[in-house]
């Protein structure tokens, strides 16, 4: 059947396609997309006389207690627990203790998956993984969590501003926090 | 067309067991040796019952296993090879392997039902659910049969719409809206006449205590046979999934494909299974063009 071409109805749907079209771009705007060597760094800030530092560490021991639930590469690539030893690293002014754990991973070229502040109803930020081993890897009460000077802090990793000389270590938990530090 | 079928003519019994093993299998066996199998399987069964119309088809199938395949790259970061980093998380290849496998197994199962609902037709449903759960087996028989039955009373609007001279824009979104008025006018003609046939059935004494039903089905041997092949596929399935020596994992990096005994055994039954209703098909054509050759 041939219909009788009308401008109008074809300009409805040159409008509706052009919307479509806008709402693709700015989702792609929206989205930073680098190639693996942009991500990770090559160098990281030289430790001078002035400049703040704060220790950092990752560890992942207690996941050693219940490795039975992992599988042979995610033991293998674990090893004794020891994801990063305690290492002095430079802080910025303003770095949280997120933006300090993205640079130390992009620089020692360990994987880190994040949710970003905007993909959960807390608005914060939450790590899932380091090193392959996710929350939940362990059990259901297992996870990462983060400790400064020994003490566990209410806020979000995103949230809390680091000062000059704080201890920083990421532990992997297999009771909420409960047993790891204070 | 289908009733030439040697595979549809087999006992519902026998039908109900081997669809159960073919999607146990595609669904909970994570291997690509055996979802291919069943993909594959599938395809070409579906083919021989649809013939044309597959072709059509097959582009919407693709659409969707790329769909499903690109999905899961977009939610899952986990993995040892990263291709690239979208805001910081990485995109690496062991999600897009795992969205492969997880959109064959999806696909598998949409190809081995539609086969189902072509063989296993309302009057097996009714058949097998009908002594037992009348209630349920009116009610399944009813809805496999709405869909088709709503696209063939929709056409029938549709050009009698068009007859009228109503539908005549060339915008797709003007055209979207007509149809979706049609839509609403046959929906409400298929609820009034669902209720029409609950009450006749009821006036027939449907479901009541001695009433007989009417059947076609004999268990046959070959039906018994079919039926066995496809518990030993179950079983050994059911085995294979608890055992775990068969399954690969795709994270942090992908397994190596298990090759040992349990695994082989189920790769051989499970191909076996998946490739039966196509062997049946073709050795019935080849028996068939034989006999009329000696005319």
């Amino acid at each position: 059947m041939k219909e009788v071409s009308s401008l109008k109805g074809a300009k409805k749907d040159i409008v509706v396609l052009f919307v479509i079209f806008i709402a693709v771009v700015i989702l792609i705007k929206g989205t930073e997309f680098q190639t693996v060597d942009e991500y990770y760094l090559t160098h990281i800030d030289d430790i001078s006389e002035n400049s703040k530092t704060v220790t950092f560490s990752i560890n992942c021991e207690k996941a050693l207690e219940k490795s039975e639930f992992l599988n042979d590469r995610q033991r293998k690539l674990i090893g004794d627990g020891i994801i990063l030893e305690p290492t002095e690293y430079v802080l910025r002014d303003g770095d949280t203790v997120f933006d300090m754990l993205s640079r130390v991973t992009r620089y020692n070229k360990i994987q880190m998956e994040y949710q970003g502040s905007d993909q959960n109803i807390y608005n914060s930020v939450y790590i899932q993984g380091i090193n392959y081993l996710y929350e939940f890897d362990c059990g259901e009460t297992a996870g990462w969590i983060y400790l400064v000077n020994g003490q566990q802090p209410e806020n979000s990793c995103g949230n809390y501003k680091l000062s000059d000389g704080d201890v920083v270590e990421w532990v992997y938990s297999l009771e909420l926090g409960q047993d790891v530090g204070g | 067309m289908r009733i030439h079928f040697r595979f549809y003519s087999f006992h519902p019994f026998a039908l109900v067991v081997y669809y159960m093993a073919i999607l146990f299998g595609s669904m909970f066996i994570v291997n690509p040796v055996v979802r291919l199998e069943a993909l594959l399987g599938g395809v070409i069964f579906l083919s021989l019952i649809r013939k044309r119309r597959m072709v059509s088809d097959i582009w919407f199938y693709l659409i969707l296993f790329i769909l499903i395949w690109i999905t899961n790259p977009l939610f899952s970061h986990n993995g040892e090879t990263p291709l690239f980093f979208m805001n910081g998380n990485p995109v690496t290849l062991e999600a897009f392997k795992c969205g492969a496998s997880i959109a064959a197994a999806i696909l598998a199962s949409i190809i081995w039902f539609a086969s189902a609902a072509e063989i296993i037709d309302d009057e097996k449903i009714v058949y097998l659910a009908g002594r037992f759960f009348p209630r349920l087996g009116l009610t399944i028989s009813m809805a496999l049969r709405f869909v088709p039955r709503l696209k063939k009373d929709f056409s029938a609007c549709e050009n009698a719409q068009k007859t009228a001279g109503l539908l005549t824009s060339d915008s797709f979104f003007d055209r979207l809206k007509f149809k979706l008025g049609i839509l609403m006018s046959v929906s409400a003609k298929s609820v009034e006449s669902s209720v029409i046939i609950s009450r006749s059935m009821r006036a027939r004494g449907y479901g009541m205590k001695g009433s007989t039903a009417y059947s076609r089905f004999f268990l046959r041997v070959s039906d018994v046979v079919l039926a066995v092949v496809s518990l030993i596929t179950f079983v050994a399935e059911i085995i294979a999934v608890i055992s775990g020596k068969v399954g690969i994992e795709f994270y942090p990096s992908v397994t190596e494909l298990p090759v040992n005994f349990m695994a082989v055994s189920t790769y051989i039954l499970y191909g076996i299974t998946a490739f039966l209703p196509t062997i049946i098909e073709a050795t019935e054509y080849l028996k068939w063009k034989y006999y009329i050759s000696k005319i």
